[in-house]
């Protein structure tokens, strides 16, 4: 038995997540819109959210805490 | 384009219709050419040579000049005026002259500008950036960082949805006990 999260559905929310939070910073004024991050953003959240739901590291009992 | 619309091009070029705080950390007009312009409901005047970020209202009228380092005969000169938006889109052309072959004969415009921005792009910053190249070899480049005036409507949706999608993302990242 080994332990994970749903990656698919990490992923997805990986990749909105950095988008809107790209959108947050552009649409308050924090980077230009041509900055590289805006790019760079919702491509991170794809690839951490995938990477977080294969960890999984919330949700598991101290027990299992060292298996994967 | 004509010489009236080549001139409004030059301001967006020169930063005059985006001026709104003048940060003079560097020259953002290059190549001998000139520009100014006065917002009219604030009163305040900016140099576009000097002007590389500019906080403007929304909405309003700009009183602006410009002029090229050239002698004022029949000639054609080329340029463009882009935003650059983030990787892949680039830069977008938003206006141009001398590209259909269209020759000008002056080296100076004045005129008073009207623009009218939309609430939704309030906010965000852009840069803006252009060229004028003379046959003459003169060429001027010139770029400003643009912020209208306020926060859009649409940022505190963003936001919302922001913490909508780390909630989810939170969820999914959850363990859950899988067969090998």
């Amino acid at each position: 038995m080994r332990y994970r999260g749903r990656p698919v559905l990490a992923a997805l929310c990986g990749l909105f997540t950095g988008l809107f939070v790209a959108l947050d910073l552009v649409l308050f004024g924090a980077v230009q819109l041509d900055n590289i991050a805006v790019t760079l953003l919702p491509i991170l959240g794809l690839v951490a959210g995938i990477l977080l739901a294969l960890w999984a590291p919330i949700g598991r009992t101290r027990a299992d805490h060292g298996r994967s | 384009m004509t010489w009236v619309s080549r001139g409004a091009c030059l301001v967006l070029l020169s930063g005059l219709v985006v001026t709104g705080i003048a940060a003079p950390a560097g020259a953002s007009l290059t190549g001998g050419c000139a520009a100014s312009g006065t917002i009219v409901q604030t009163g305040r005047r900016y140099d576009a040579v000097t002007t590389n970020f500019a906080k403007i209202p929304r909405t309003g009228d700009v009183k602006w000049k410009g002029s090229v380092p050239v002698p004022a005969k029949k000639r054609a000169a080329v340029g463009e005026v882009q935003v650059k938006f983030p990787w892949p889109v680039g830069d977008v052309e938003i206006g141009n002259w001398g590209k259909d072959g269209k020759q000008t004969g002056s080296n100076a415009n004045a005129d008073t500008y009207h623009y009218d921005f939309p609430a939704l792009i309030a906010g965000i910053k852009v840069l803006v950036h252009g060229r004028d190249q003379e046959p003459s070899g003169v060429l001027c480049r010139g770029a400003v960082v643009v912020q209208i005036q306020g926060t859009s409507p649409l940022a505190w949706v963003s936001l919302a949805l922001t913490v909508f999608m780390v909630l989810n993302l939170s969820l999914t990242i959850r363990a859950r006990k899988v067969r090998t």
